[in-house]
């Protein structure tokens, strides 16, 4: 069972259950949450580290005739045709290989450009992670690749929001674990990212982190009819020994029924 | 008109309580929430909205009944957008809209559609005028939605002669951040003492020194873990990015925001404030 731990709100603690609930099971951990991967700071060992590209045009600017096709062809604004050149901005380039295919003069080719890396950490447990190039504005084809590493039985660290990097992280997951806290930005947070996972037909559930603030969320839930999970304190400890990058030996049991009450959900 | 925003990379950092008590010690700046996948400062700022503009993204992909079901548009498709069968149709969430297949499909069997992806919001709160948005959730394009509401948001300063406009960024480095960042005069970085925020906090630094954008940066909730601070202050030291304050950890803060009691009172409130002046 592959299960997606997501949250809509960020520092929700995603990344606390993800780690724990993987390195207390011995479960592979994918960190999908290539913007911003943290799962590393907890999970250490050999690392091994494959670069991922994607295709850009480049122009032969003797082949180029300036005729435009490839300007006309490109949605996002990436190509701009000069009085005696043509011009690619590779950042705004989303490598859709539409002016390299439609070139009449086959003047345009692609070359690979490195947006990213996968990083395979053996550790106490196996951990898979991707690290987004500085400046590349989508983190989706390199979640991709990091997802192509999954096992049978894993446990996917998402990002933050409910928008494209989100989707592509859990749609390939058997169940998704929401992690919110009770406040109201959490709660807010929360409504979006379970309209998401209604809509991709995911089972899911919630594990509330923080418990113990005043706030109520459990009470959307129940109303939801969403199975609450498992309820974390709200605690010093944890969040001490999360600022080190340490795991929550105290909390082990814990992590251990999380995972039994998900095999019988 | 200067344009300050709040990033932090990492999610929970506080980004939103800063730039909303921001908002309040201005008085007279205009409001830009620039998380559109996730919005909160409408919790805080309860705004009053004027008017609600569809956002209609770039254009989708549909398949039309003209389709023989020849696969070029599968074969060409980089995005694993065609579900290839009897009929062919577009997986909507994957369609980056390149027009790539409709360009490509010998039937002509393939329309771009437009698609409202979210929703705008031009607004008025008590501490001036806000502009915000909801993206469709699991929608893309939350980059040029931001860039919608900025452009919105510059105009309302023009209009009203505004000389702040303060954006309220998402989480992450990628589309969103970087169109929340772009021709800003100044990032505001919000970091937390953890070793992933330290971690977070050096990426969305470099990421807005990649678009040449200046950083200040604010250690929040600095005494959870006075070893991490340090920490914090020597990695700006070496980037040369100066640490314009801290805040204490504040349990009445998480007290306030469940009462929805704003603007916050208490230390956390008044080390912001002390920020905020010596940003101004």
């Amino acid at each position: 069972m592959r299960i997606a731990v997501a949250s809509g709100k960020g520092g929700t603690g995603k990344t606390t259950i993800a780690v724990n609930l993987a390195f207390f099971n011995r479960l592979q951990l994918l960190d999908l949450d290539v913007e911003e991967p943290n799962d590393r700071c907890f999970i250490s060992g050999e690392a091994k580290e494959s670069p991922v590209f994607r295709p850009v045009p480049v122009v032969d600017q003797e082949k180029c005739s300036l005729c435009g096709k490839c300007r006309e062809v490109c949605q996002f604004n990436a190509i701009v045709v000069l009085k005696d050149s043509t011009v690619i901005f590779p950042e705004i380039c989303h490598s859709c290989g539409a002016c390299s295919y439609f070139c009449p003069e086959e003047a345009i080719t692609e070359v690979n450009r490195q947006m990213g890396k996968v990083v395979e950490v053996n550790g106490e447990i196996k951990l898979v992670y991707g690290e987004l190039e500085i400046g590349e504005a989508s983190p989706v084809p390199l979640i991709r690749e990091v997802k192509k590493r999954a096992g049978k039985t894993a446990i996917f660290d998402c990002p933050p929001g409910v928008s494209c990097p989100m989707v592509e992280s859990v749609r390939d997951a058997d169940f998704v674990v929401l992690v919110a806290e009770p406040t109201p930005f959490s709660l807010h947070d929360l409504k979006l990212a379970v309209e998401v996972v209604k809509e991709l037909e995911k089972p899911f559930g919630v594990v509330i982190n923080k418990y113990g603030l005043s706030f109520d969320i459990e009470g959307f839930c129940e109303k939801e009819g969403i199975p609450v999970i498992s309820k974390i304190p709200f605690s010093p400890d944890i969040a001490s020994a999360y600022s080190r990058g340490e795991l929550l030996f105290a909390y082990k049991d814990t992590f251990a029924d999380i995972y039994d009450r998900l095999m019988e959900l | 008109m200067r344009q300050i925003t709040v990033i932090s990379g990492k999610g929970g950092t506080g980004k939103t309580t800063i730039t909303a008590m921001f908002a309040a010690l201005a008085g007279d700046a205009v409001i830009a929430d620039c998380d559109v996948d996730a919005p909160n400062l409408h919790i805080l700022l309860k705004p009053r909205v004027l008017r609600e503009e569809p956002f209609v993204g770039s254009k989708k992909a549909f398949i039309t009944d003209a389709c023989t079901a020849c696969g070029l548009c599968y074969e060409l498709c980089r995005f694993n957008a065609i579900i290839p069968g009897e009929v062919y149709s577009v997986d909507d969430v994957r369609c980056e809209g390149c027009a790539l297949c409709f360009n490509a499909c010998p039937e002509k069997a393939i329309e771009m559609r437009t698609v409202q992806s979210g929703r705008i919001f031009l607004s008025e709160t008590d501490y001036g005028p806000m502009v915000h948005a909801l993206l469709n959730p699991g929608e893309e394009n939350s980059g040029m939605l931001v860039s919608e509401v900025r452009e919105r948001a510059k105009h309302v300063a023009e209009e009203r002669k505004a000389r702040l406009v303060l954006l309220d960024a998402a989480a992450g480095i990628g589309c969103p951040v970087i169109a929340s960042l772009a021709n800003a005069d100044l990032a505001v970085v919000v970091a937390e003492p953890t070793l992933s925020g330290i971690s977070d906090m050096e990426r969305v630094i470099r990421l807005a020194e990649h678009f040449r954008i200046g950083c200040v940066v604010i250690i929040n909730k600095y005494d959870l873990n006075p070893d991490m601070a340090v920490r914090i202050e020597e990695v700006c030291r070496e980037m040369n990015v100066e640490v314009l304050g801290k805040v204490p950890y504040d349990a009445s803060i998480p007290e306030q925001l469940s009462k929805l009691s704003f603007p916050f009172e208490g230390k956390a409130a008044r080390a912001i404030e002390a920020v905020w002046n010596s940003l101004r």
